[in-house]
């Protein structure tokens, strides 16, 4: 995992912050800044931390299927996979190492881009509480995330259909609030409990719900009991 | 389509579509009878039957789980002024109602976000509260 590509993406990671602060800066230092109703209403957690989080998200869901797509996808590609499966290791715990490997590289760039919070707290005075919460919400995504990669990555021997499966169950899961905001109350209220991203955004308002964490944590397992089962499925197929 | 069929072309259409489906479906199985026969019998269909039944009772129970935890879950409000949880009157008022109360908003727009984060906390401290 940490070959070129790591640092690749760690590099993509870094630009697309330093590319999004660029522009937000422009913002404030543009028209709407210089009146003073604006600066007044100035929120250091509202207007730098929240939007640094949710980008954090978005580019996430584009890095996290690129990340796992090789975990399951390679080995059979090259013929490694018949090794693994009858190396002396139970199916549970090809998965976890698999899974383990793979949360590694968001577990750094989530630690790296800890950074942004230090430096906030040198030079401002913002609410740690809201801070941990947010990175806690944006540590569960990554994870949840990461274990519908390696479910996809699963099913084929193909890196590319891997990746861009991964990223279209993201994205379904990431848009299928929006329709019940705008449709209003025709469109099933349980389709906004389904995306991963309005529980994220509970969080990082500062607000850790347990049914936000169950609904995670609930994610995470199913992702991780079907990559079981497909791994399994060499078995009997 | 999406909400309800509406008019009467519209249950023709489904109708119509359902029943091309439906015969074109019969036709495939009774050509492919004798294969189908022999797909079930075989060792992996078994095998599939089984870990796709497994897979949708494990589906099933962290459905019930979540519907569980979204009634009764607890919410932990980390803001420093806490934003997101009313004060101790309020919360003794909300306690305190005898029958349901219902909140209903008309917002410009639509959606107001800080209003339903209010409405959110009310119905969180007392589940006589509802809103719209």
């Amino acid at each position: 995992m940490w070959s070129s590509t790591g640092f690749m993406l760690l590099g993509g990671w870094f630009f697309f912050n330093l590319l999004a602060r660029f522009t937000f800066l422009l913002q404030i230092y543009s028209k709407p800044a210089q009146q003073p109703e604006v600066l007044a209403r100035l929120n250091l957690n509202e207007m730098v931390i929240t939007p640094l989080l949710h980008n954090l998200s978005v580019v996430l869901v584009i890095l996290v299927p690129v990340i796992t797509m090789r975990s399951f996808a390679e080995e059979k590609r090259t013929g490694t996979y018949e090794l693994l499966l009858t190396s002396p290791l139970s199916i549970a715990e090809i998965v976890a190492g698999k899974f383990l490997g793979a949360v590694g590289l968001p577990r750094h760039m989530l630690g790296l881009a800890g950074v942004y919070p230090l430096i906030l707290m040198l030079y401002g005075n913002p609410e740690i509480g809201v801070i941990a919460a947010g990175y806690l919400g944006l540590l569960l995504l990554a994870i949840a995330f990461t274990t519908i990669g390696l479910l996809t990555s699963s099913f084929t021997e193909n890196q590319i259909i891997a990746a861009v499966s991964c990223l279209v169950a993201l994205l379904l899961l990431y848009v299928i609030a929006w329709p019940a905001e705008t449709a209003g109350p025709s469109w099933p209220a349980s389709c906004a409990n389904l995306s991963l991203t309005e529980h994220f955004a509970e969080m990082v308002k500062g607000v850790v719900d347990t049914k936000d964490v169950v609904y995670f944590l609930s994610v995470i397992v199913l992702a991780l009991f079907l990559t079981h089962r497909s791994v399994e499925s060499v078995r009997w197929r | 389509m999406l909400t309800r069929a509406a008019t009467a072309v519209d249950i023709l259409y489904i109708a119509a579509n359902g029943l091309l489906g439906l015969f074109a479906l019969i036709a495939y199985l009774s050509a492919g009878l004798e294969q189908l026969r022999t797909v079930v019998s075989e060792r992996s269909t078994k095998y599939g039957a089984n870990v796709l039944v497994a897979s949708i009772a494990f589906l099933a129970a962290l459905a019930l789980l979540n519907y569980l935890s979204i009634r009764h879950h607890r919410r932990f409000d980390l803001t420093e002024q806490g934003v997101f949880s009313l004060s101790p009157q309020s919360t003794s008022v909300v306690k305190a109602l005898q029958e349901d109360l219902h909140l209903q908003a008309f917002v410009e727009g639509g959606v107001n976000p800080e209003l339903r984060d209010l409405f959110e906390s009310y119905t969180y401290a007392s589940n006589k509260v509802k809103y719209s």
